[in-house]
């Protein structure tokens, strides 16, 4: 009998450990080290830089209820920053992260300033078009490389001590660890930002906002405001992955500004689950390695892709994190 | 009367492709009273209470609070000048606690939405403030239920509680009552006479029992016009308001 007692106080005690936001993090970034030892390092990083890509965006559609058909602007300009500070002006591979980031940023503040007053399907045709604009931009700019896209972007060193180029042996795995490490950690710093933004006071404006906007306003929220700098944080972190993805590829290519990939991350994020802070990852993490497990099928790819959507929209409308979670929520009930 | 005007517009007009929903309006509301603004459907009551508020932009006219032209300013500056309003279908944050509803409120109040760099605990500082609110409006027990959970009265009555968090001088309130039971109107009725303590109040209400116990002063509106001003019993009393509300008139004279 003395037994019950500490038995049945121990389960909430474990729970409660594991329900802390620093416990939970570190849990991440075990899962997220584990990553190369189940698939290999490039597509592990490359699953990291689309979870950060797809998180971003959903801090726009999820949090601030504006759907965005031109992110792919942001991820392009990112990738493409990168390559021109890394390969053009020699910067170190933070520096010329950090020029991929402000650049969409930036870009950002262009979109937002037009966009940002659009509702609904307004919105996303304005982003789309101004997308496009960058798309072309890009295409005729001198230093892109046009069809070929920026190849042979150098990786570098951190701190003249770090060689994100060479590869290191942990535990039996032959890989660039330096590397992985430098964007597994970035990738977790973004969503850890999106997380304590959702969780300050502008978080709970945004929310409000997102859920009665007159209401909001009629209490002195500036609507407009809170969701501009939504958008411009969510085109930086946008632009920090697609920073990333060119670190890792060494390369910065059309496709990174090309409306499909617009269209990718919103998939990503419904499958996903859009508002919901890990959904988007997940949706990243299964697209991601389906285009990859799936290569040999070439086109059908797209084809197996699109009967995945339709197959969630109707049957998973909460994604999967959303399911997930709708479905733990009444069984404890 | 002899208080001074806090809230007043002039001229005020306002077209809907070419449709006059607001026509020439002269309105003046004492501060400290309880005006109420009464008309037919469609009389333009919800339009004078957007043009007020700045939720819609005026085709004509001026507005006035206190010593201020506000004709110019967005809904949000006026807001800060210390004029909010409800709505007439139950506005609250659904997807929010009921605490967390007042607390957005009081956060608004003290200028700090836009400190997206403190943590959520920064919260914490509104929620004695809050609880308070919960105790006077009897919400006290739902403090951490979702707001769209709410039966229909506690809905309306945290509305309410939302907008006194925002600490008004002038509150403008859309049909308070509508929709409600009798006991939650005569509950809420009590709550609109405590909240005009120390303000003024503007409603638009249906339920003319409401209006006579509440109201010191009555504007009729017809067609976007003032069609009568004055006490209860002087407004009752109008040829023309008795018109107005020709099905109605049975039910103006014994209310
Ligand atoms: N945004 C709008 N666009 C077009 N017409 C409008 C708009 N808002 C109001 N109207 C019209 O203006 C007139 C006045 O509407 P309003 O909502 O102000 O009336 P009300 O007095 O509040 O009526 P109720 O008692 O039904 O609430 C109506 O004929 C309405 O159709
Ligand atoms: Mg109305």
């Amino acid at each position: 009998m003395a037994a019950l007692p500490q038995h049945t106080a121990a389960r909430p005690q474990l729970a409660a450990t594991l329900a802390h936001p620093a416990v939970q993090w570190f849990l991440l970034l075990l899962a997220g080290l584990g990553l190369p030892f189940l698939v290999y390092p490039v597509l592990a990083m490359e699953m990291l830089c689309f979870a950060l890509f797809a998180s971003a965006f959903n801090l726009l559609m999820g949090y601030a209820g504006l759907l965005s058909f031109g992110h792919a602007a942001f991820f392009g300009t990112g990738a493409y920053l990168f390559g021109y500070a890394s390969k053009m002006l020699a910067f170190g591979p933070l520096a010329s992260l950090a020029c991929g980031t402000l650049a969409a940023a930036a870009l950002g503040v262009v979109f937002g300033s037009i966009a940002i007053r659009r509702q609904g399907i307004y919105f996303a045709m304005v982003t789309l078009a101004l997308a496009q604009i960058v798309y072309f931009a890009l295409v005729q700019a001198p230093f892109t490389g046009g069809e070929d896209g920026m190849q042979g972007i150098p990786r570098g060193m951190v701190f003249g001590m770090f060689d994100l180029q060479g590869e290191q042996t942990v535990l039996g795995q032959t890989a660039p660890w330096c590397l992985y490490l430098l964007v597994l950690v970035l990738c977790l710093a973004g969503h850890a930002l999106i997380a304590r933004l959702l969780a300050s006071p502008t978080g709970l404006a945004l929310r409000a906002v997102q859920d009665h906007e007159a209401r909001a306003r009629s209490l002195g929220l500036q609507a407009d405001r809170i969701k501009f700098w939504v958008f411009v944080t969510s085109a930086a972190l946008a632009g920090l992955a697609g920073a990333m993805k060119a670190l890792v590829l060494g390369l910065a290519s059309l496709t990174d500004a090309a409306w499909n990939m617009s269209g990718e991350v919103v998939l990503m994020t419904l499958i996903g689950g859009v508002g919901t802070l890990l959904g988007p990852a997940v949706g990243a993490f299964f697209l991601r390695y389906l285009h990859h497990a799936l290569a040999g099928l070439g086109g059908w790819v797209t084809v197996l892709i699109g009967a995945i959507f339709v197959i969630c929209v109707l049957l998973f409308r909460r994604g999967m994190v959303g399911e997930w979670r709708a479905w733990r929520g009444a069984a404890r009930v | 009367m002899s208080a001074t005007t806090i809230l007043s517009c002039h001229q005020l007009r306002r077209e809907f492709r070419g449709f006059t929903a607001v026509d020439g309006l002269d309105l003046q509301v004492a501060e400290g009273t309880i005006h109420a603004l009464i008309g037919p459907n469609g009389a333009g009551k919800t339009t004078v209470f957007n043009l007020l508020t700045r939720f819609l932009p005026v085709s004509g006219g001026s507005i006035r609070l206190r010593d201020e032209d506000i004709t110019r300013l967005s809904a949000e500056q006026v807001v800060g000048r210390g004029l909010v309003r409800s709505f007439q279908i139950s506005a609250v944050f659904g997807h929010l606690s009921v605490l967390d509803n007042l607390r957005v409120a009081l956060l608004a109040r003290a200028g700090g939405v836009h400190r997206f760099w403190q943590s959520g605990r920064a919260l914490n500082a509104f929620t004695d403030e809050a609880q308070v609110l919960l105790r006077d409006f009897a919400l006290e027990g739902l403090a951490s239920a979702l707001a769209v959970s709410l039966p229909y009265g506690r809905k309306r009555a945290l509305e309410l509680a939302t907008t006194l968090a925002r600490n008004p001088q002038v509150l403008l309130l859309d049909e308070p009552t509508q929709g409600m039971g009798v006991e939650d109107v005569a509950r809420t009725c009590e709550l609109i006479r405590r909240a005009a303590e120390g303000r003024t109040v503007l409603m638009v209400e249906h339920n003319l029992n409401v209006v006579a116990s509440l109201a010191d002063r009555i504007t009729v509106l017809a067609r976007g016009r003032r069609l009568a001003e004055g006490s209860y019993q002087e407004v009752a009393a109008d040829p023309l308001v008795r018109e107005a509300y020709l099905g109605h008139a049975s039910e103006v004279a014994h209310a």
